[in-house]
Protein backbone atom coordinates (compact mmCIF):
# COMPACT_ATOMS: atom_id res chain seq x y z
CA UNK A 1 0.00 0.00 0.00
CA UNK A 2 2.63 2.17 0.57
CA UNK A 3 3.92 1.97 -2.41
CA UNK A 4 0.76 4.00 -3.97
CA UNK A 5 1.67 7.08 -1.68
CA UNK A 6 2.15 10.06 -3.84
CA UNK A 7 4.75 10.77 -0.70
CA UNK A 8 6.90 7.66 -0.96
CA UNK A 9 6.32 7.77 -4.89
CA UNK A 10 8.12 11.33 -4.98
CA UNK A 11 11.14 10.27 -2.76
CA UNK A 12 11.72 7.23 -4.73
CA UNK A 13 12.04 9.28 -7.91
CA UNK A 14 14.15 11.64 -6.16
CA UNK A 15 16.55 9.04 -5.17
CA UNK A 16 16.69 7.37 -8.68
CA UNK A 17 17.82 10.45 -10.46
CA UNK A 18 21.05 9.81 -8.19
CA UNK A 19 24.31 8.53 -9.68
CA UNK A 20 24.63 4.75 -9.12
CA UNK A 21 21.18 4.33 -7.71
CA UNK A 22 18.93 2.56 -9.77
CA UNK A 23 15.10 1.95 -9.33
CA UNK A 24 15.21 -0.91 -6.69
CA UNK A 25 18.09 0.90 -4.96
CA UNK A 26 16.05 3.80 -4.33
CA UNK A 27 13.13 1.75 -3.07
CA UNK A 28 15.23 -0.01 -0.83
CA UNK A 29 16.37 3.88 0.72
CA UNK A 30 13.37 5.16 0.49
CA UNK A 31 12.05 2.23 2.72
CA UNK A 32 14.55 2.77 5.19
CA UNK A 33 14.11 6.40 5.70
CA UNK A 34 10.11 5.40 6.47
CA UNK A 35 11.53 3.20 8.84
CA UNK A 36 14.30 5.41 10.31
CA UNK A 37 14.09 7.93 13.05
CA UNK A 38 13.07 11.38 13.08
CA UNK A 39 16.30 12.54 14.02
CA UNK A 40 18.61 9.99 11.95
CA UNK A 41 16.60 11.82 8.70
CA UNK A 42 16.41 15.26 9.38
CA UNK A 43 20.32 14.80 10.56
CA UNK A 44 21.03 13.40 6.66
CA UNK A 45 18.52 16.81 5.48
CA UNK A 46 20.62 19.41 7.43
CA UNK A 47 23.56 17.85 5.71
CA UNK A 48 22.52 17.58 2.21
CA UNK A 49 21.16 21.28 2.92
CA UNK A 50 24.40 22.45 4.21
CA UNK A 51 26.27 21.33 0.72
CA UNK A 52 24.45 23.47 -0.64
CA UNK A 53 24.52 26.15 1.78
CA UNK A 54 28.18 26.28 2.24
CA UNK A 55 30.12 24.80 -0.23
CA UNK A 56 30.96 26.59 -3.57
CA UNK A 57 33.51 26.62 -5.72
CA UNK A 58 36.76 28.48 -5.78
CA UNK A 59 36.91 31.18 -8.15
CA UNK A 60 40.36 30.85 -9.15
CA UNK A 61 40.64 27.16 -9.39
CA UNK A 62 36.82 26.06 -9.76
CA UNK A 63 38.02 23.21 -6.61
CA UNK A 64 34.94 22.43 -4.36
CA UNK A 65 35.77 24.44 -0.83
CA UNK A 66 34.26 26.44 1.88
CA UNK A 67 35.43 29.67 1.03
CA UNK A 68 37.08 31.83 -1.39
CA UNK A 69 39.78 31.34 -3.02
CA UNK A 70 40.16 27.97 -1.44
CA UNK A 71 42.77 26.53 0.95
CA UNK A 72 45.05 25.34 -2.28
CA UNK A 73 44.82 28.51 -4.12
CA UNK A 74 45.73 30.45 -0.67
CA UNK A 75 48.44 28.69 0.53
CA UNK A 76 52.01 30.34 -0.07
CA UNK A 77 53.89 27.06 -0.41
CA UNK A 78 52.71 25.67 -3.12
CA UNK A 79 54.20 26.46 -5.98
CA UNK A 80 51.64 29.26 -8.20
CA UNK A 81 54.22 28.41 -11.48
CA UNK A 82 52.65 24.87 -11.55
CA UNK A 83 48.94 24.54 -12.24
CA UNK A 84 47.92 20.76 -13.03
CA UNK A 85 44.42 20.77 -15.07
CA UNK A 86 41.79 17.98 -14.05
CA UNK A 87 38.66 17.13 -15.18
CA UNK A 88 36.70 17.04 -11.66
CA UNK A 89 37.24 18.61 -8.25
CA UNK A 90 37.70 14.44 -7.46
CA UNK A 91 40.79 14.03 -9.21
CA UNK A 92 42.32 16.88 -7.10
CA UNK A 93 41.16 14.52 -3.87
CA UNK A 94 43.18 11.75 -5.93
CA UNK A 95 46.57 14.25 -6.14
CA UNK A 96 45.84 15.24 -2.64
CA UNK A 97 45.64 11.57 -0.93
CA UNK A 98 49.47 11.13 -2.77
CA UNK A 99 50.48 14.17 -1.47
CA UNK A 100 53.36 14.67 -4.12
CA UNK A 101 51.95 17.45 -5.87
CA UNK A 102 52.94 20.94 -4.29
CA UNK A 103 51.80 23.78 -6.97
CA UNK A 104 47.93 24.80 -7.89
CA UNK A 105 44.86 23.18 -9.92
CA UNK A 106 42.43 24.05 -12.30
CA UNK A 107 39.09 22.13 -12.24
CA UNK A 108 37.63 21.95 -15.91
CA UNK A 109 34.29 20.72 -14.42
CA UNK A 110 33.99 18.34 -17.09
CA UNK A 111 35.58 17.43 -20.61
CA UNK A 112 34.67 18.43 -23.90
CA UNK A 113 31.86 15.89 -25.41
CA UNK A 114 30.06 17.14 -28.25
CA UNK A 115 27.85 13.84 -28.15
CA UNK A 116 26.85 15.51 -25.10
CA UNK A 117 26.32 18.63 -25.83
CA UNK A 118 29.52 19.89 -24.38
CA UNK A 119 31.43 22.06 -26.21
CA UNK A 120 34.78 24.06 -24.92
CA UNK A 121 32.51 26.93 -23.70
CA UNK A 122 30.61 24.48 -20.76
CA UNK A 123 34.17 24.49 -19.48
CA UNK A 124 36.57 26.26 -17.24
CA UNK A 125 39.06 26.90 -20.26
CA UNK A 126 38.54 30.76 -20.91
CA UNK A 127 39.48 31.19 -16.92
CA UNK A 128 42.45 29.04 -17.04
CA UNK A 129 43.68 30.96 -20.51
CA UNK A 130 42.75 34.05 -18.12
CA UNK A 131 45.01 32.93 -15.34
CA UNK A 132 47.94 31.97 -17.97
CA UNK A 133 47.88 35.39 -18.93
CA UNK A 134 47.91 36.47 -15.75
CA UNK A 135 52.04 35.69 -15.85
CA UNK A 136 52.93 33.86 -12.89
CA UNK A 137 52.47 30.32 -14.44
CA UNK A 138 55.14 28.82 -16.38
CA UNK A 139 53.57 25.56 -16.65
CA UNK A 140 50.62 24.08 -17.05
CA UNK A 141 50.28 19.97 -16.90
CA UNK A 142 47.30 18.43 -18.68
CA UNK A 143 45.99 15.27 -16.58
CA UNK A 144 42.46 14.83 -18.30
CA UNK A 145 41.88 11.21 -18.85
CA UNK A 146 43.89 9.50 -21.42
CA UNK A 147 40.80 8.27 -23.67
CA UNK A 148 38.95 9.85 -26.35
CA UNK A 149 37.52 12.69 -25.03
CA UNK A 150 39.72 13.47 -22.51
CA UNK A 151 42.82 13.60 -25.16
CA UNK A 152 40.59 15.89 -27.07
CA UNK A 153 40.60 18.35 -24.55
CA UNK A 154 43.89 18.47 -23.24
CA UNK A 155 44.40 19.23 -27.16
CA UNK A 156 42.37 21.93 -27.41
CA UNK A 157 43.73 23.52 -24.39
CA UNK A 158 47.43 22.96 -25.56
CA UNK A 159 46.57 24.65 -28.86
CA UNK A 160 44.38 27.81 -26.77
CA UNK A 161 47.91 28.33 -24.30
CA UNK A 162 50.60 27.32 -27.23
CA UNK A 163 50.64 31.10 -28.00
CA UNK A 164 51.42 32.10 -24.82
CA UNK A 165 54.42 30.94 -24.10
CA UNK A 166 53.77 28.88 -21.27
CA UNK A 167 55.41 25.21 -20.68
CA UNK A 168 52.40 22.60 -21.36
CA UNK A 169 53.15 19.00 -20.74
CA UNK A 170 50.53 15.93 -20.47
CA UNK A 171 50.85 13.57 -17.28
CA UNK A 172 52.73 10.59 -18.30
CA UNK A 173 51.27 7.20 -19.69
CA UNK A 174 51.79 3.78 -19.31
CA UNK A 175 52.66 0.68 -17.02
CA UNK A 176 51.41 1.44 -13.66
CA UNK A 177 53.55 0.85 -10.39
CA UNK A 178 54.00 -2.47 -9.24
CA UNK A 179 52.26 -3.65 -12.70
CA UNK A 180 53.96 -6.21 -14.76
CA UNK A 181 54.86 -5.73 -18.40
CA UNK A 182 54.27 -9.65 -19.38
CA UNK A 183 50.14 -8.70 -18.60
CA UNK A 184 50.48 -5.20 -20.20
CA UNK A 185 48.51 -4.62 -23.40
CA UNK A 186 50.02 -3.84 -26.25
CA UNK A 187 48.76 -0.15 -26.91
CA UNK A 188 49.79 0.53 -23.26
CA UNK A 189 53.16 -0.89 -24.15
CA UNK A 190 53.71 1.75 -27.05
CA UNK A 191 52.67 4.62 -25.07
CA UNK A 192 54.98 3.85 -22.23
CA UNK A 193 57.68 3.71 -24.75
CA UNK A 194 57.26 6.46 -26.72
CA UNK A 195 57.05 8.51 -23.36
CA UNK A 196 59.94 6.77 -21.94
CA UNK A 197 62.76 8.99 -20.30
CA UNK A 198 67.00 8.74 -19.82
CA UNK A 199 67.71 7.06 -17.27
CA UNK B 1 43.75 -25.26 -32.20
CA UNK B 2 41.17 -27.22 -31.66
CA UNK B 3 37.31 -27.08 -29.78
CA UNK B 4 37.48 -30.10 -27.97
CA UNK B 5 34.26 -30.02 -26.52
CA UNK B 6 30.76 -27.81 -26.67
CA UNK B 7 28.05 -27.49 -24.77
CA UNK B 8 24.99 -25.70 -25.69
CA UNK B 9 21.54 -24.50 -23.66
CA UNK B 10 18.45 -22.46 -24.59
CA UNK B 11 20.53 -21.13 -28.30
CA UNK B 12 17.82 -20.91 -30.92
CA UNK B 13 15.90 -24.01 -31.29
CA UNK B 14 18.73 -26.17 -29.08
CA UNK B 15 17.07 -26.86 -25.92
CA UNK B 16 20.09 -28.64 -24.65
CA UNK B 17 23.37 -30.26 -26.96
CA UNK B 18 26.37 -31.90 -25.90
CA UNK B 19 29.17 -32.54 -28.10
CA UNK B 20 32.78 -34.04 -28.45
CA UNK B 21 33.99 -32.86 -31.29
CA UNK B 22 36.66 -34.30 -33.33
CA UNK B 23 40.37 -33.03 -34.08
CA UNK B 24 39.82 -33.03 -38.04
CA UNK B 25 36.67 -33.14 -39.81
CA UNK B 26 33.22 -32.97 -38.05
CA UNK B 27 30.08 -33.13 -40.36
CA UNK B 28 26.52 -31.93 -38.99
CA UNK B 29 24.22 -33.79 -41.10
CA UNK B 30 20.52 -33.38 -41.45
CA UNK B 31 17.34 -32.06 -43.15
CA UNK B 32 17.15 -28.02 -43.43
CA UNK B 33 15.57 -26.41 -40.92
CA UNK B 34 16.93 -28.53 -38.15
CA UNK B 35 19.87 -26.49 -36.37
CA UNK B 36 22.85 -27.00 -38.24
CA UNK B 37 23.95 -23.60 -38.73
CA UNK B 38 22.63 -22.69 -35.08
CA UNK B 39 25.52 -24.74 -33.83
CA UNK B 40 27.96 -23.19 -36.26
CA UNK B 41 26.73 -19.85 -34.87
CA UNK B 42 27.38 -21.15 -31.27
CA UNK B 43 30.93 -22.37 -32.09
CA UNK B 44 31.30 -18.43 -33.41
CA UNK B 45 29.79 -17.00 -30.65
CA UNK B 46 32.51 -18.24 -28.63
CA UNK B 47 35.14 -17.13 -31.07
CA UNK B 48 33.94 -13.24 -31.89
CA UNK B 49 31.22 -12.99 -29.35
CA UNK B 50 28.33 -12.48 -31.71
CA UNK B 51 26.72 -13.83 -34.10
CA UNK B 52 27.53 -13.56 -37.42
CA UNK B 53 23.88 -13.97 -38.52
CA UNK B 54 22.22 -11.29 -36.41
CA UNK B 55 23.55 -8.01 -34.62
CA UNK B 56 20.45 -8.16 -32.05
CA UNK B 57 21.77 -11.36 -29.31
CA UNK B 58 18.26 -11.63 -28.24
CA UNK B 59 16.98 -13.10 -31.49
CA UNK B 60 19.57 -16.28 -30.81
CA UNK B 61 17.37 -16.95 -27.72
CA UNK B 62 14.63 -19.52 -28.30
CA UNK B 63 11.43 -17.24 -29.45
CA UNK B 64 9.57 -19.00 -27.76
CA UNK B 65 10.96 -19.15 -24.22
CA UNK B 66 9.98 -17.40 -21.05
CA UNK B 67 11.72 -14.17 -20.47
CA UNK B 68 13.95 -14.96 -17.98
CA UNK B 69 15.86 -17.71 -20.33
CA UNK B 70 19.87 -17.49 -20.68
CA UNK B 71 21.20 -18.90 -23.14
CA UNK B 72 25.03 -20.81 -22.12
CA UNK B 73 27.74 -21.31 -24.60
CA UNK B 74 30.10 -23.15 -23.41
CA UNK B 75 33.42 -24.42 -25.24
CA UNK B 76 36.51 -26.56 -24.23
CA UNK B 77 39.64 -25.38 -26.01
CA UNK B 78 42.93 -27.09 -26.52
CA UNK B 79 45.86 -24.72 -27.64
CA UNK B 80 49.46 -26.25 -28.07
CA UNK B 81 50.65 -24.71 -24.54
CA UNK B 82 47.03 -24.34 -22.68
CA UNK B 83 43.38 -25.56 -22.72
CA UNK B 84 41.08 -23.24 -21.82
CA UNK B 85 36.93 -23.24 -20.75
CA UNK B 86 35.07 -20.05 -22.67
CA UNK B 87 31.37 -19.45 -21.70
CA UNK B 88 29.19 -16.90 -23.41
CA UNK B 89 25.84 -16.66 -21.40
CA UNK B 90 22.81 -14.15 -22.46
CA UNK B 91 19.25 -12.99 -21.62
CA UNK B 92 17.23 -10.30 -23.36
CA UNK B 93 19.22 -7.76 -22.14
CA UNK B 94 23.03 -9.00 -21.42
CA UNK B 95 25.91 -10.86 -22.62
CA UNK B 96 28.51 -12.10 -20.28
CA UNK B 97 31.49 -13.65 -21.54
CA UNK B 98 34.21 -15.28 -19.50
CA UNK B 99 37.06 -17.19 -19.69
CA UNK B 100 38.40 -19.37 -17.02
CA UNK B 101 35.48 -18.29 -15.11
CA UNK B 102 37.04 -14.90 -15.09
CA UNK B 103 34.57 -12.18 -17.05
CA UNK B 104 35.89 -10.55 -19.84
CA UNK B 105 34.60 -6.77 -19.74
CA UNK B 106 35.31 -6.00 -23.69
CA UNK B 107 34.97 -8.62 -26.76
CA UNK B 108 38.55 -7.32 -27.37
CA UNK B 109 39.83 -9.91 -24.55
CA UNK B 110 37.83 -12.33 -26.28
CA UNK B 111 39.32 -12.06 -29.62
CA UNK B 112 42.50 -13.71 -30.77
CA UNK B 113 41.90 -16.60 -27.95
CA UNK B 114 40.64 -18.74 -31.15
CA UNK B 115 40.49 -18.13 -34.55
CA UNK B 116 37.97 -19.10 -37.18
CA UNK B 117 37.73 -18.68 -40.76
CA UNK B 118 33.87 -19.00 -41.35
CA UNK B 119 32.02 -20.02 -45.04
CA UNK B 120 28.51 -18.78 -45.52
CA UNK B 121 26.65 -18.10 -48.62
CA UNK B 122 26.05 -14.96 -47.56
CA UNK B 123 29.83 -14.04 -48.16
CA UNK B 124 28.69 -13.45 -51.70
CA UNK B 125 27.95 -9.86 -50.50
CA UNK B 126 31.53 -9.16 -50.03
CA UNK B 127 31.92 -9.50 -53.57
CA UNK B 128 28.47 -8.46 -55.08
CA UNK B 129 27.58 -6.00 -52.25
CA UNK B 130 27.93 -2.28 -50.50
CA UNK B 131 31.71 -1.07 -49.40
CA UNK B 132 30.13 -1.91 -46.50
CA UNK B 133 30.25 -4.88 -46.46
CA UNK B 134 33.85 -5.51 -47.55
CA UNK B 135 34.95 -3.12 -44.95
CA UNK B 136 32.93 -5.94 -42.39
CA UNK B 137 35.25 -8.47 -43.95
CA UNK B 138 38.61 -6.92 -43.83
CA UNK B 139 37.53 -5.48 -40.09
CA UNK B 140 36.46 -8.66 -38.49
CA UNK B 141 39.96 -10.79 -40.13
CA UNK B 142 41.70 -7.89 -39.28
CA UNK B 143 40.68 -8.04 -35.34
CA UNK B 144 41.33 -11.28 -34.95
CA UNK B 145 44.70 -11.10 -36.77
CA UNK B 146 45.84 -7.84 -34.54
CA UNK B 147 44.67 -6.44 -31.70
CA UNK B 148 46.13 -3.05 -32.26
CA UNK B 149 43.90 -3.42 -35.62
CA UNK B 150 40.47 -3.36 -33.38
CA UNK B 151 41.81 -0.66 -30.92
CA UNK B 152 42.65 1.91 -33.76
CA UNK B 153 39.66 1.17 -35.51
CA UNK B 154 37.35 1.64 -31.94
CA UNK B 155 39.14 4.65 -31.38
CA UNK B 156 38.50 6.11 -34.61
CA UNK B 157 34.90 4.98 -34.74
CA UNK B 158 34.25 6.81 -31.21
CA UNK B 159 36.18 10.19 -32.18
CA UNK B 160 34.13 10.09 -35.78
CA UNK B 161 30.61 9.90 -33.31
CA UNK B 162 32.07 12.87 -31.43
CA UNK B 163 32.89 14.91 -34.27
CA UNK B 164 29.39 14.03 -36.29
CA UNK B 165 27.58 15.36 -33.18
CA UNK B 166 29.22 18.62 -32.99
CA UNK B 167 28.91 18.98 -36.64
CA UNK B 168 25.44 18.56 -36.59
CA UNK B 169 25.18 20.62 -33.20
CA UNK B 170 24.35 24.20 -33.79
CA UNK B 171 27.82 25.88 -32.56
CA UNK B 172 28.57 29.56 -35.18
CA UNK B 173 31.01 28.43 -37.65
CA UNK B 174 34.42 30.16 -36.89
CA UNK B 175 34.11 28.31 -33.16
CA UNK B 176 32.85 25.07 -34.83
CA UNK B 177 36.16 25.12 -37.37
CA UNK B 178 38.75 24.99 -34.43
CA UNK B 179 36.96 22.64 -32.33
CA UNK B 180 36.96 20.63 -35.96
CA UNK B 181 41.24 21.06 -35.47
CA UNK B 182 41.09 19.56 -32.61
CA UNK B 183 38.99 16.42 -33.26
CA UNK B 184 41.24 15.97 -36.83
CA UNK B 185 44.48 16.21 -35.21
CA UNK B 186 43.27 13.60 -32.98
CA UNK B 187 41.58 11.27 -35.55
CA UNK B 188 44.85 11.25 -37.85
CA UNK B 189 46.80 8.87 -35.74
CA UNK B 190 44.11 5.79 -36.00
CA UNK B 191 43.20 6.90 -39.82
CA UNK B 192 46.69 6.39 -40.58
CA UNK B 193 47.08 3.29 -38.16
CA UNK B 194 43.92 1.89 -39.98
CA UNK B 195 45.72 2.69 -43.47
CA UNK B 196 48.78 1.14 -42.83
CA UNK B 197 47.15 -1.90 -41.78
CA UNK B 198 44.42 -2.31 -44.23
CA UNK B 199 46.92 -1.40 -47.38
CA UNK B 200 49.38 -4.11 -46.38
CA UNK B 201 46.50 -6.58 -45.75
CA UNK B 202 44.78 -6.30 -48.58
CA UNK B 203 48.43 -6.56 -50.85
CA UNK B 204 48.94 -10.03 -48.93
CA UNK B 205 45.40 -11.25 -49.05
CA UNK B 206 45.50 -10.69 -52.88
CA UNK B 207 48.44 -12.12 -53.10
CA UNK B 208 47.39 -15.87 -51.79
CA UNK B 209 44.17 -15.49 -53.29
CA UNK B 210 44.95 -14.72 -56.36
CA UNK B 211 47.05 -18.07 -56.82
CA UNK B 212 44.43 -19.62 -55.38
CA UNK B 213 41.50 -18.34 -57.56
CA UNK B 214 43.29 -20.11 -60.26
CA UNK B 215 43.40 -23.51 -59.42
CA UNK B 216 39.74 -23.18 -58.37
CA UNK B 217 38.15 -21.03 -61.54
CA UNK B 218 40.51 -22.96 -63.95
CA UNK B 219 40.82 -20.00 -65.78
CA UNK B 220 44.08 -18.53 -66.79
CA UNK B 221 42.24 -14.57 -66.06
CA UNK B 222 43.80 -13.08 -62.66
CA UNK B 223 42.04 -12.67 -59.83
CA UNK B 224 43.56 -9.00 -57.99
CA UNK B 225 42.58 -6.66 -54.92
CA UNK B 226 42.69 -3.16 -55.01
CA UNK B 227 42.93 -1.24 -51.97
CA UNK B 228 40.61 2.45 -52.57
CA UNK B 229 41.25 4.52 -49.81
CA UNK B 230 40.42 7.96 -48.53
CA UNK B 231 43.50 8.71 -49.74
CA UNK B 232 42.83 7.51 -53.63
CA UNK B 233 42.91 4.77 -55.52
CA UNK B 234 46.46 5.49 -56.35
CA UNK B 235 49.09 3.63 -53.72
CA UNK B 236 50.77 6.32 -51.29
CA UNK B 237 53.51 6.64 -48.97
CA UNK B 238 53.63 3.69 -46.43
CA UNK B 239 55.12 6.04 -43.87
CA UNK B 240 52.78 7.42 -41.01
CA UNK B 241 53.93 10.87 -40.74
CA UNK B 242 52.91 11.40 -44.38
CA UNK B 243 49.51 9.80 -44.15
CA UNK B 244 48.62 11.35 -41.38
CA UNK B 245 49.94 14.66 -42.76
CA UNK B 246 47.49 13.95 -45.96
CA UNK B 247 44.72 12.31 -43.74
CA UNK B 248 44.53 16.39 -42.05
CA UNK B 249 44.86 18.22 -45.44
CA UNK B 250 41.37 15.83 -46.68
CA UNK B 251 39.75 16.74 -43.57
CA UNK B 252 40.60 20.35 -44.39
CA UNK B 253 39.81 19.98 -47.84
CA UNK B 254 36.21 18.62 -46.71
CA UNK B 255 35.73 20.96 -43.89
CA UNK B 256 33.10 22.68 -45.32
CA UNK B 257 31.14 20.54 -46.92
CA UNK B 258 30.99 17.93 -43.46
CA UNK B 259 30.02 21.38 -42.05
CA UNK B 260 27.19 21.74 -44.39
CA UNK B 261 25.94 18.37 -44.59
CA UNK B 262 26.75 17.70 -40.57
CA UNK B 263 28.40 14.37 -41.49
CA UNK B 264 31.75 13.67 -42.01
CA UNK B 265 32.30 12.48 -45.70
CA UNK B 266 35.93 11.28 -45.90
CA UNK B 267 38.08 9.00 -43.87
CA UNK B 268 38.32 5.43 -43.59
CA UNK B 269 35.14 4.57 -42.65
CA UNK B 270 34.46 5.04 -46.78
CA UNK B 271 37.15 2.92 -47.75
CA UNK B 272 36.75 -0.01 -50.08
CA UNK B 273 38.74 -2.55 -52.08
CA UNK B 274 37.60 -3.52 -55.59
CA UNK B 275 37.90 -6.97 -56.96
CA UNK B 276 38.96 -7.47 -60.03
CA UNK B 277 39.25 -10.52 -62.78
CA UNK B 278 40.82 -10.41 -65.30
CA UNK B 279 41.52 -6.56 -64.92
CA UNK B 280 37.27 -5.94 -65.05
CA UNK B 281 35.47 -5.48 -61.69
CA UNK B 282 34.03 -8.68 -60.67
CA UNK B 283 30.98 -6.52 -58.54
CA UNK B 284 30.47 -5.33 -62.25
CA UNK B 285 31.49 -7.61 -64.95
CA UNK B 286 32.09 -10.74 -63.12
CA UNK B 287 29.88 -14.19 -64.00
CA UNK B 288 27.93 -15.99 -60.87
CA UNK B 289 30.24 -18.44 -61.16
CA UNK B 290 33.44 -16.23 -61.20
CA UNK B 291 31.82 -14.11 -58.46
CA UNK B 292 31.81 -17.72 -55.98
CA UNK B 293 35.26 -18.60 -57.19
CA UNK B 294 36.74 -15.07 -55.88
CA UNK B 295 34.62 -15.42 -52.84
CA UNK B 296 35.72 -18.97 -52.06
CA UNK B 297 39.60 -17.66 -52.93
CA UNK B 298 39.13 -14.97 -50.21
CA UNK B 299 38.51 -16.97 -47.69
CA UNK B 300 41.00 -19.64 -48.39
CA UNK B 301 43.69 -16.78 -48.39
CA UNK B 302 42.49 -15.73 -45.34
CA UNK B 303 43.50 -19.30 -43.64
CA UNK B 304 46.94 -18.90 -44.86
CA UNK B 305 46.74 -15.06 -43.69
CA UNK B 306 45.75 -16.17 -40.19
CA UNK B 307 48.15 -18.71 -39.68
CA UNK B 308 50.69 -16.35 -40.64
CA UNK B 309 49.34 -13.09 -38.35
CA UNK B 310 49.15 -15.41 -35.40
CA UNK B 311 50.94 -18.60 -35.56
CA UNK B 312 47.83 -20.74 -34.89
CA UNK B 313 46.11 -22.83 -37.34
CA UNK B 314 42.32 -21.29 -37.16
CA UNK B 315 39.04 -23.31 -36.94
CA UNK B 316 37.29 -23.94 -40.41
CA UNK B 317 33.48 -23.46 -40.50
CA UNK B 318 31.60 -24.05 -42.97
CA UNK B 319 27.58 -23.55 -43.58
CA UNK B 320 26.00 -24.80 -46.22
CA UNK B 321 28.94 -23.70 -48.48
CA UNK B 322 29.14 -26.28 -50.96
CA UNK B 323 25.46 -25.93 -52.27
CA UNK B 324 26.01 -22.60 -53.85
CA UNK B 325 29.00 -24.65 -56.09
CA UNK B 326 28.04 -26.63 -58.77
CA UNK B 327 29.81 -30.31 -58.80
CA UNK B 328 33.13 -29.59 -60.55
CA UNK B 329 33.71 -26.46 -58.35
CA UNK B 330 32.42 -28.52 -55.00
CA UNK B 331 34.63 -31.43 -55.88
CA UNK B 332 37.78 -29.14 -56.29
CA UNK B 333 36.94 -26.57 -53.36
CA UNK B 334 36.31 -29.55 -50.91
CA UNK B 335 40.13 -30.97 -52.27
CA UNK B 336 41.65 -27.44 -51.53
CA UNK B 337 40.89 -27.48 -47.83
CA UNK B 338 43.66 -29.18 -45.72
CA UNK B 339 42.38 -31.72 -43.52
CA UNK B 340 44.48 -31.06 -40.24
CA UNK B 341 42.88 -28.25 -39.92
CA UNK B 342 39.65 -28.49 -37.39
CA UNK B 343 36.54 -28.48 -39.44
CA UNK B 344 32.84 -28.14 -38.75
CA UNK B 345 30.46 -28.03 -41.87
CA UNK B 346 26.96 -28.59 -42.40
CA UNK B 347 25.14 -30.36 -45.43
CA UNK B 348 22.16 -31.78 -45.91
CA UNK B 349 24.00 -34.61 -48.72
CA UNK B 350 25.95 -37.18 -45.91
CA UNK B 351 27.43 -39.47 -48.80
CA UNK B 352 28.71 -36.42 -51.08
CA UNK B 353 30.47 -35.04 -48.35
CA UNK B 354 31.95 -37.81 -46.70
CA UNK B 355 33.30 -38.63 -50.26
CA UNK B 356 35.05 -35.64 -50.62
CA UNK B 357 36.44 -34.70 -47.02
CA UNK B 358 38.23 -37.28 -44.44
CA UNK B 359 35.07 -37.23 -42.24
CA UNK B 360 35.96 -37.98 -38.78
CA UNK B 361 32.69 -37.53 -36.89
CA UNK B 362 29.18 -37.16 -38.25
CA UNK B 363 26.80 -35.99 -35.61
CA UNK B 364 23.09 -35.83 -37.25
CA UNK B 365 20.56 -32.61 -36.75
CA UNK B 366 17.10 -33.31 -35.81
CA UNK B 367 15.32 -30.76 -34.40
CA UNK B 368 17.27 -29.06 -32.58
CA UNK B 369 18.84 -32.08 -30.97
CA UNK B 370 22.09 -34.10 -31.88
CA UNK B 371 20.86 -37.71 -32.48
Amino acid sequence: MLKRSPTFESLIAELNKLPGIGRKSAERIAYHFVKASREEVMSLASALKAVKDNIISCSTCFNLAEKDPCPICEDPSRDAAQILVVEDAMDIAAFERAGVYKGRYHVLQGRIVPLKGITPEHLRIRELVERVRGGAVKEVILATDPDVEGDATALYISRLLSPLGVEITRIGLGIPMGGSLEYTDSITLEKALEGRKRF
Amino acid sequence: MHLIHLSIRDFRNIAHAELASAKGVNLFWGANAQGKTNLLEAIYYLITGRSFRTRQDRETLPWDSPSDTVAIIRGLVKRPESQYEIVVAMNRTQKNVSCNGKTLFSLGLLWGKMNAVLFTPGDLEIVQGSPGARRRFLDMEGCQMDHNYLYHLQRYAQILRQRNALLKSSMDDTDMAESLEVWDEEMASPAAEIYLFRRKFIKELAAAAGQIYNGIADSSESLDLGYESFLGKNETSANREVVEALFKEIMRRSRSEDMYRGNTNAGPHRDDFRITIGGQDARIYGSQGQQRSAMIALRLAEINLMKAYTGLTPILLLDDIVSELDEKRRLHFLSLLDPNLQTFITGTDADTLRGALPVEKTFQICNGRIL
